[in-house]
């Protein structure tokens, strides 16, 4: 790479950084997800298993998805959009710092149970992706 | 499960919102890094490094008085909780998926094992912490 291109690309990943907009826009998008998941966990839901986290984290997912692919198709105008909904709201919202607490808290009463809730999250998680796409798709094409 | 009057949640509520901001903001500024930023494996580094402050906060802090519990849910909840994520930690996995299968299976392992000793670190160095 000639170093004029590495000047060009450092330059531009500066301007990138400085983004105030981006910024703000995902600092209130973080408020507002991680607000949700507070006061959802105020919701009783009986059991052993910590269940809302699950939710929490797949519905997370599942929406990150459908953004995702409906922002594909559309124009790069809307990367604000992107920041605010996806990194801010849906990426406050879901949490893996949680999910990993609770894993260790369950191990100590059930190993199994604490096994089977981190593949039921991890596997779960990845089906919400490929779940998120198809609908993601299927409301571009009716769009489009 | 914790029993807190309205007033409280809505205290509760405000603490989060503003933690999970600056969570946000870190996660953001550190996927903004030249060059490593958009590797995924910052994603790997952000859930390892919260998951560890949040096992420490656990155990360092006692849920004894309102004011311990109000630091809790602000760092913990809010900062910590807006800071790792869980959504763009699988949205990777499945774009690794496309590309590499084993990098793919490499990359779930070494998070959750990595994050899983984390844990157990952050908690034990809480409580010895707490203890001193």
């Amino acid at each position: 790479m000639l170093i004029k291109d590495k000047i060009v690309r450092i330059v531009s990943m500066q301007k990138q950084r400085l983004d105030l907009i981006e910024m703000f826009v995902v600092s209130l998008g973080g408020g507002i997800g991680g607000s949700l998941r507070y006061l959802l966990s105020f919701l009783p839901i009986a059991g052993q298993w910590p269940l809302m986290t699950i939710l929490i984290n797949w519905l997370g997912t599942l929406l990150l998805a459908i953004l995702g692919s409906y922002l594909s198709h559309r124009s790069s105008r809307l990367k604000r959009w992107q920041a605010f909904l996806g990194t801010g709201i849906l990426g406050g919202f879901t949490t893996f710092s949680t999910m990993l607490l609770q894993t260790a808290q369950l191990t100590q009463s059930n190993i199994v149970m604490a096994g089977l809730y981190l593949v039921m999250t991890v596997v779960g998680g990845v089906l919400m992706i490929i779940l998120g796409q198809y609908i993601g798709h299927v409301l571009c094409g009716e769009r489009l | 499960m914790k029993k807190l009057k309205e007033n409280a949640i809505l205290t509760g509520c405000i603490l989060v919102f503003i933690g999970g901001a600056f969570g946000g903001i870190f996660r953001l500024l550190l996927t903004q890094i030249p060059y490593i930023g958009s590797s995924p494996w910052v994603i790997v580094a952000i859930n390892i490094v919260g998951s560890f402050l949040l096992a420490y906060l656990g155990s360092r802090i006692s849920e004894d008085d309102e004011y311990s519990l109000s630091i809790k849910t602000f760092v913990g909840t809010g900062i910590i909780g807006g800071f790792t994520t869980f959504s763009t930690f699988i949205l990777q996995i499945n774009e690794l998926l496309n590309k590499n299968y084993i990098i793919a299976f490499i990359y779930v392992v070494l998070s959750l094992l990595l994050g899983y000793i984390a844990v157990l670190c952050g908690k034990y160095l809480g409580k010895r912490m707490r203890n001193q």
